[in-house]
């Protein structure tokens, strides 16, 4: 079951699905946990600000509860702590208070505690201008603090009224027990901001904190928690009077100087695992490579799962073709017209399609009780072994055979057979083609070739004929120069022998000497024809099919026909001379050529040679030869008294003249030719009919 | 030259003797020449023009047969009546070589030889040259 399914074509589809899926999963997962871990990460380090600034906005408060020393630490770690007494002084130590509805007034004292300068909020209560007020309302709210220790030193009033540097510091008694002093009502750790504003003189200056090596250790308002140096520190003052005590002259680090006047050292942020629980190591990496590692890493994943898809869409192409084809070639089986078996390898028969059941009469439940050798009776159970070993070495092995239907009658096939490795299992292929047809055409053929080697060397002793009738045919035209000379010749003769008394008998001697002279050359030249038909062994008469010779002459003139662009239309060809063969294709081959000629000659849109016979008078055959060509010019010729001429531009109608020769040979054949009504010329003879047919 | 003359021409030398002899009988001039060549060098020296008579041509010819002298002589300027005699005379083709101009065909075992030579010297005479 399980196999099966491996083997199934769901598998790799749901395998792949499969991998797919968990591919997605684990993209969407990864995804997901580095979302968190940002948003873990980011809370955790905006809450670890929030929260350290708060303790420290705490400790400050706690801290600040020494007012000279928070003033101090404040002034002089943050802003050049310059109070303008010319201009703001009231409002800038209310901020400093933190609570403006306390710090309604201030003054700063001279070291003898007289109020050299006082500013009071408008509209104040005014009970707690005076020193004494101050320090009685300090003393009271801030019990534990020391009056002395609360002091902004200044030189003189005049100082304060021309704008001079007043610097708050924190106030060591001196020996001549001098002193000044300014009322802080409160320092709020809460009010920091604001505080650190007014005393920097600025509302729109952000306050940062950063430890000696410039990490960002507070701001505010908050820095991005990705910003680990805060670039406008930079523009922070750095330097720190001498005139703060208690503070290093040489520190420039308002942080380490803030951090040596409150006496409390920030921690670095290394150590803010303590309050969030994630490294400094999960924040960097969080805030730096994970969002490249993010970004390839769905690339990636984007770029698998394409691939994935497209392999996915070409296999279920592939599949698509494979299962088209395997549907195509099962249709095929089952309806070629081809015999197709599937045979086992101890030669029984186990499928076989239609074609195969109905060549042979078989039923299909009749198939699986055959073998090889119940279908063919050349073979039997022993060689069948001998061949399936073979198939196994060669693959397939293709021979003519004769199966033996279920009637009992054969059939001749041509049997391909292959032995294949299906699932496993070692079959044999049976395909067998019905070649009845085809031997019976190969057959003929072979006949016809035999026939044709009979025909061609037949032939061969025609050519030797016509070569004999073309030479009978340069002797005729001797023989009518000397006739012609002979003629010219007895004219002076009888034009001598006219002269009655005056008859010159060396003249007529002359004449008559080469009268006779003219005719023994006739004679010797018609004794020399004589001759060579007496030599002409070739001449056999008997049946001659006119069919078969027009056949030849088609086939020995094809050239000359394709000019012409016509062939031979053969009517009512299926007659039989008695003749010979030679003859007759000589005959048909003069006449079609001189056909053929005269068609080439006019160039006429329909041309057309037909070679027709007819039976005439029970005895003889008449057969015509006649085209739509040019026609006789010669009106005798024409007539067909004597045809000296021919048809065709050029001839000299040695094609005619050899044609009526040779049927003159035959006792009461007749030749003659005729010009056709519409265009055209005919040529008739006959020939005596093979009565035997 | 400017006597009427008929001019023979013919590759059988008794042909020609016989012909001559003929036409001598019959007080005709003639000349006589194996080949067409022959004649052809004899007339390329003559005015043409002037030519009087006709001329007979073998068709049959090693060198050169009667259609090729008579298209050489034509191209000469021989104007007068040129035949052709041959043995065979096929119709078609005397139909071409009339329309191409020669003068007549003549078989040579036509008794009316002399008769058709009279014609031709006849044919000259009715068109003396300009």
């Amino acid at each position: 079951m399980f196999k099966e399914f491996l083997e199934s074509r769901a598998f790799p589809q749901l395998l792949r699905a499969f991998v797919v899926a968990m591919l997605v999963s684990f993209l969407i997962g990864a995804a997901l946990f580095i979302q968190r871990s940002y948003s873990q990460t980011k809370a955790a380090v905006e809450n670890t600000a929030t929260r350290e600034a708060r303790r420290v906005s705490l400790y400050l408060a706690d801290v600040l509860t020494d007012a000279g020393h928070a003033l101090s630490a404040i002034t002089g770690s943050v802003s050049n702590s310059k109070l303008n007494g010319a201009t703001d002084v009231t409002q800038q130590l209310a901020a400093i208070v933190g609570e403006r509805d306390y710090a309604i007034s201030a003054a700063v004292l001279d070291s003898r505690g007289k109020v050299i300068a006082q500013w009071a909020r408008s509209g104040a209560p005014r009970k707690t201008v005076s020193y004494g007020g101050i320090v009685d309302a300090l003393r009271e709210r801030k019990s534990r603090l020391a009056a002395d220790q609360i002091l902004v030193s200044a030189p003189d009033r005049e100082a304060i009224d021309q704008s001079a540097n007043i610097v708050v510091s924190k106030r060591i008694p001196t020996a001549d027990g001098n002193f000044a002093g300014v009322s802080l009502l409160e320092l709020n750790g809460a009010k920091l901001l604001e505080t650190l504003q007014a005393v920097s003189g600025d509302p729109a200056t952000t306050i940062a904190v950063a430890d000696g090596e410039g990490r960002l250790l507070l701001s505010r308002p908050a820095a991005p928690p990705y910003l680990t140096h805060y670039p406008a520190f930079q523009t922070l003052p750095k330097s720190l009077t001498s005139e703060v005590e208690g503070v290093s002259p040489a520190s420039t680090d308002p942080v380490d100087g803030l951090a040596r006047v409150v006496g409390y050292r920030f921690e670095p942020l290394s150590r803010l695992t303590t309050y969030t629980g994630v490294s400094r190591e999960q924040i960097i990496s969080v805030l730096s490579w994970q969002v490249p590692i993010i970004v390839l890493l769905f690339l990636a994943v984007a770029a698998t799962v394409l691939v994935l898809l497209q392999l996915m869409l070409r296999q279920f192409q592939e599949l698509r073709e494979r299962e088209q084809s395997v549907a195509m070639s099962d249709f095929a089986l089952k309806n070629t017209a081809e015999f197709v078996a599937w045979i086992e390898a101890d030669g029984r028969l186990r499928l076989a399609n239609e074609a195969f059941r109905k060549a042979l009469g078989y039923e299909a439940s009749e198939i699986s009780g055959l073998y090889v050798w119940s279908i063919n009776r050349e073979t039997n159970r022993k060689q069948w072994v001998a061949l399936w070993e073979r198939l196994g070495d060669l693959g397939s092995d293709t021979r003519d055979a004769k199966v033996t239907r279920k009637d009992g009658s054969f059939i001749e096939v041509e049997i391909v057979m292959s032995r294949l490795d299906f699932r496993g299992e070692e079959v044999g292929f049976m395909l067998l083609h019905d070649v009845t047809e085809r031997n019976r055409t190969w057959r003929s053929l072979r006949e016809s070739q035999e026939r044709e080697k009979v025909q061609l060397a037949a032939f061969a002793d025609h050519r030797e004929f016509v070569s004999i009738g073309m030479m009978s045919a340069t002797i005729l035209h001797d023989i009518k120069h000397e006739v012609g000379h002979a003629v010219q010749r007895s004219e002076l003769l009888k034009r001598e022998l006219s002269k009655g008394d005056s008859l010159q008998h060396e003249a007529l001697q002359r004449h008559l000497g080469l009268l006779a002279h003219n005719f023994d050359l006739v004679v010797a030249l018609l004794d020399e024809v004589k001759g060579r038909l007496h030599n002409d062994h070739t001449r056999q008469v008997g049946r001659v099919s006119l069919r078969e010779a027009a056949k030849q002459v088609q086939f020995f003139k094809a050239e000359i026909l394709s000019k012409a662009r016509t062939s031979i239309d053969v009517r009512n060809l299926n007659l039989s001379v008695n003749a010979v063969h030679e003859d007759v294709v000589h005959i048909l081959f003069n006449l079609v050529q001189n056909s053929a000629d005269a068609l080439i000659a006019v160039e006429i849109d329909h041309p057309s040679i037909v070679v027709g016979a007819e039976q005439v008078n029970g005895k003889w055959v008449r057969i015509s030869v006649e085209d739509n060509g040019c026609g006789f010019d010669n009106e005798a010729d024409a007539e067909g008294a004597t045809p000296t001429g021919s048809q065709k531009p050029g001839g000299w109608g040695r094609g005619l003249e050899i044609c009526r020769w040779l049927i003159s040979r035959y006792d009461g054949a007749k030749f003659w030719t005729e010009n056709k009504a519409g265009g055209g010329a005919i040529v008739h003879f006959t020939l005596p009919l093979d009565e035997t047919q | 030259m400017t006597n009427k003359t008929v001019y023979l021409v013919d590759d059988s030398e008794q042909w020609l003797e016989t012909i001559k002899e003929r036409l001598d009988v019959e007080d005709i001039q003639s000349e006589t020449y194996l080949s067409a060549v022959a004649l052809i060098e004899r007339l390329s020296d003559v005015d043409t023009a002037a030519l009087r008579g006709c001329i007979l041509l073998d068709m049959l010819m090693p060198d050169m047969d009667g259609e090729q002298a008579f298209r050489q002589l034509t191209r000469m300027g021989v104007h007068i009546p040129i035949a052709i005699v041959s043995s065979y005379v096929d119709g078609k083709r005397t139909a071409m070589l009339r329309q191409a101009g020669i003068a007549d065909c003549i078989t040579k075992t036509d008794r009316r030889l002399f008769e058709k030579i009279n014609t031709l010297l006849e044919l000259d005479a009715a068109n003396p040259p300009a």
